[in-house]
Formats: structure tokens, sequence, C-alpha cells
């Protein structure tokens, strides 16, 4: 039973883990429509920003704030540069994919060739608190409770304020959006923005978690793909339970009863995804839509 | 009243514009969807202020892609459209929706999961002050949106989503309403409310400039009309008088070219 609930303890952490940066790429994919396969890349990039900072020395709640700065600059600057110019020009959303894959490989090269191939960490893991069923470390907790507020937030912004309510209503329908007199450029901005704030301040929880090396977020990126079909792709609430789901379900499968390797793990994370929308194809949260 | 204000300046609708005063005027229309294939082929249309001007014509004729041109979703590569006495072809579409023009789509026109209030929000994006005091208006206008306020627009019928739709385009106190087919798919009982309704809101002011298929009822509360074919207005004239045009009758009972 104790184990059983370790599980649960440990999926809850990878899970917020991977919430955090599903919902980034849920509210681009949710606005755009766009699939970013960059985006795994852009944790690894918070990730490392905040090592800099930590190596300057400066805590890591500190150096957590060059690191979001860093990930809102990365991807709204690519808005600019990037996305909507080649929008404009009428790129199609698979061009566009392929071009993500693209600067997926840029990102990740350029931080390997700055860091190097190294395993790093934020600091020395510390002894884990025994809270009777289930024992975490420190940073977990600050994972779990950091991840919350960042989801908490997210949620308030896109249900109270008017540029969330936009989000909201250029996920349903940019024309009308268009029609209605919303800056649509600017929300589409704003969401690049948001997105690149939370992506990065995922990738510092997911240093935390574990240990820093180039590829951290591109290995995270599938799971995170999965908590958002899980939960409804386009549907940022969705996001966070898919992904919840996906990091418990991943953990548990190593449980002794059921006995799987941690290797399968993984595989584990996509039966479950896979069995999900075999039921409901249009995800937990998501809408069916007219064929 | 209806002298040209500035597109910033806030319109009072208050009293009903006196009408004569032209508001929207096209000339020489050509535009289309992809290059070098035009659907509206020289069209001239005028809305005066207050005026109601239906456009009817057989499938295909080019009515929505006429009022879709006037609000700039469709590329528009020949002629003139002005506002206000102000030339506005080819401006982006939020630029006319500041200069004081609403338009409901024919479909999808409102945000389904948005709630009654944030879909009329959005209509109000660029002048978020106005919200409170516009409620209280079109709350008025359409009670049936007041008791349906938090619930969540893609949730309700088509006619009540017709309703959402209307209002969200009244947020800004247009002085023209753009309406692509408003009766289009619903049932004769909402067709009978939404009629009413845009009836209503043409009494207080509004141009509206409305496409439709149900041409006699349009025509019939119309106070001027266009009829369209092959992209070309063919006539024009007093709703009533279209009505009891023989040629006009045959456009239609001749069962023109579809498509």
């Amino acid at each position: 039973m104790q184990e059983a609930f370790q599980l649960l303890a440990n999926g809850i952490v990878i899970g917020s883990v991977i919430a955090v940066a599903a919902v980034g790429l849920s509210l681009v994919f949710g606005v755009l429509g766009l699939i970013n396969v960059a985006h795994g890349d852009f944790l690894t990039l918070g990730a490392f920003t905040a090592l800099v900072f930590v190596g300057l020395g400066l805590p890591l709640y500190v150096a957590a704030v060059p690191a979001i700065a860093a990930g809102a600059l990365a991807m709204g600057g690519l808005e600019k540069v990037l996305w909507k110019p080649m929008r404009d020009r009428g790129t199609s959303n698979v061009n566009l994919l392929i071009i993500s894959i693209g600067l997926a490989l840029v990102l990740r090269h350029v931080i390997f060739w700055i860091f190097g191939a190294r395993v790093q960490r934020f600091g020395p893991v510390s002894e884990r608190i025994d809270f009777g069923l289930f024992a975490l470390t420190p940073q977990d907790i600050i994972i779990v409770v950091g991840s919350a507020i960042a989801l908490i937030g997210t949620g308030l912004m896109l249900q109270k304020t008017r540029i969330g309510t936009a989000m909201r209503a250029l996920s349903d329908n940019k024309d009308l959006a268009e029609a209605s007199g919303i800056n649509v450029s600017r929300v589409i901005l704003y969401t690049w923005v948001i997105a690149g704030a939370l992506t990065a301040y995922g990738g510092v929880l997911l240093g935390l978690q574990g240990r820093l090396f180039p590829n951290m977020g591109w290995f995270l990126l599938l799971l995170i793909f999965a908590g958002v079909i899980l939960g409804g792709i386009g549907s940022a609430y969705g996001a966070m339970i898919g992904s919840l789901i996906i990091g418990v379900a991943q953990e548990m499968a190593t449980h002794s009863i059921i006995g799987l390797p941690a290797d399968l793990k993984t595989a584990v994370a996509f039966l479950v995804l896979i069995l999900v929308l075999l039921v409901r194809p249009q995800g937990i949260f998501g809408r069916r839509k007219a064929i | 009243m209806a002298e040209a204000n500035g597109p910033n300046e806030a319109r009072e609708a208050e009293e009903p514009k006196e009408a004569g005063t032209l508001l929207l005027e096209a000339r020489d229309l050509l535009s289309g969807y992809v290059p070098e294939v035009d659907i509206v082929r020289g069209c001239d249309v005028e809305v005066a202020a207050g005026e109601l001007v239906s456009v009817i014509g057989p499938n295909g004729a080019g009515k929505s892609t006429l009022i879709k041109s006037l609000f700039g979703l469709v590329p528009v590569r020949g002629g003139t459209i002005y506002f206000e006495e102000n030339e506005v072809t080819r401006f982006p579409t939020h630029r006319l929706v500041e200069a004081g023009i609403g338009y409901v789509p024919q479909t999808e026109n409102v945000f389904p999961t948005l709630t009654v209030e944030e879909n009329l929000e959005m209509g109000a994006y660029l002048r978020p002050k106005v919200i409170q005091e516009r409620y209280e208006e079109l709350f008025e206008w359409f009670p049936i949106l007041a008791e349906r306020r938090s619930q969540r627009a893609g949730t309700m019928s088509g006619g009540q989503r017709q309703l959402v739709a209307l209002a969200r385009a009244l947020m800004l106190q247009p002085s023209l309403l753009l309406l692509d087919e408003p009766s289009a798919g619903l049932s004769p009982a909402n067709v009978d409310v939404i009629f009413d309704r845009i009836q209503l809101i043409n009494s207080k002011g509004v141009a509206i400039l409305m496409v439709e298929q149900n041409a006699k009822r349009a025509l019939a509360m119309s106070d001027r009309g266009y009829v369209l074919e092959m992209g070309q207005n063919r006539f024009t004239g007093p709703g009533e008088e279209l009505l009891n045009d023989p040629k006009v009758a045959d456009l239609y009972l001749g069962g023109r070219a579809k498509g």
C-alpha cells in the first residue's frame, strides 16, 4: 500500500511538471492550431538560463525570474520574426510544424554547444521527508506547489481577464474574433509570451526534479503531447488534468503488483492515452468537432 | 446628427438619424476570394443613415461575398467604399469595426465556449469601458439573453445564438449593421423573432444592410432592396416595388443558374 502512495506521489510530481509545459503548448495550439515541436526545447532553455544565474550565486527562486523572462522573450520574439511572417505568407500548418522541428534542433544544438553534454544539477538534492504514506524531497514539494500556483494563475488569467477571454475567443473562432474588432495579432503575441513564460518556468521545475542536459525538454515532449491530447487538444484545463493522469499512470505502472520494468513506464502512459481516446476520441475535455 | 464623426468618437444612437444622409457608399465594387476570379463584378451599394436595405438574389449571385467585401473579409480588387464620407476601401476589418460597422456572419457567429456575457464582452473589445452600459440596453432589447447571461453560447438553440450574435455586433453602437442571412437555418417561429428584432434595432436608428434568402419577407420590411445576379445588381428600388416587380419575380421563379 505504501508503495502505491509513493508511486502516486511521484506521479503527481512529474505530472505537475508536464502540466505546466502542456498548458503552454495547449494555449498556442488552441489559438493558432500550430503544433510546436520545439516546445520541449523551450523547457531546456528555461532550465539552462536559470542554471546560468544559479552559477552566478543567485538562489534558484531568483534565478527563475530571468529564466521566465527568457522564455517569454524567446517565444514572443519568434512570433515576431518567424511565425507571424510565415502565416502572413500563407504557410500551411504542416509546413509550420516542419519549421518547428528545425527550430527544435537549432535550439537544442545551441544549448549543447554552449553548455556541453555534461549532466548538471541546480544543487545537491536534499534528503526525503517522510510523510508516513510516502516520502518526498523538498524539491518535489516545491515542484508540486510551484506548478499549482502557475496552473491556478493561468486558469484565473483565462477566466477572469480580458486578454484571457480573448484567447479563448480566438481558440473558438478566429474569424469571428477579427470581425468583433479584437486585435488578433496582439492576442496571438500575448499567447506566445504567456506560453513562453510558463514553459521556461516548467523547465526550471523539470531541472529541479532531476538533472539538466540538452535533451531534457525534448525527452519530455512526447509526454507533454500525451497530456495535451489526453485532456482534449486545445483545452488548457484538459492539458492540466491529462498531464497529471499521464504522470501518475506511468509511475503506477512500475508498482510491484503490475511488475513492469521502469523502462516501460512511458509506454504505459501511451497505452492509457490510447485507451482513453478509444472511448473519447476528443479527449477528456475536448469538444467533438462537426465533420 | 449624421455628419461624419471621427472614427473614434462615440456615436449616440439615442434618436433615429435623419434618413437620407449617405452612410455607406460602394462604387463599382470588384472582389473575389481567389485572384482573377471576381465574384462581385461592379456592384454599387448605398445605405443611408437609419435605412434598412436588403440584398436578395439567387444562390451564387455573390450576396455574401458582397457583404464580406464591404467588411474587409474578402479582398477588394476594384472600386471604392466610403463610410460616413471617409474612404475605407481595403481597410482591415478591425478599423471598420472601430469606424462604426457591425457584422454578423451567417454561420459560426458566436464563440461557443464563451458565456453570453463573454460573447458580448468580446464585441466591445475595442472599448471595454462601455460594456456595462451596453449590457443594460441590449438586455432590454433581448431579454432572453439577460436570463441566460452565464450560459455558454454553444449550448443554446439556433435562434438564441442568432440573438447573441446580433447583440455582440451591437456592443459598440455601430451606425451600420451588416447581416449575412440572419434567418438561415432557423425554424419559422425563430425567423419571426429574428426579423422582429432586426426591425427593432433599425427603429433605434441603426442602419442595416442585410443579405437574405427569404426574399419576400426581407423586401417587405426593407426601405430599399438590391437584386443581385451574377455579381451585379440588376434591380434596385423600394422594397415594396421590387416585391411586386414581375421581372424580379421572374428571376426567382425562373430558377436561374445556381452555384
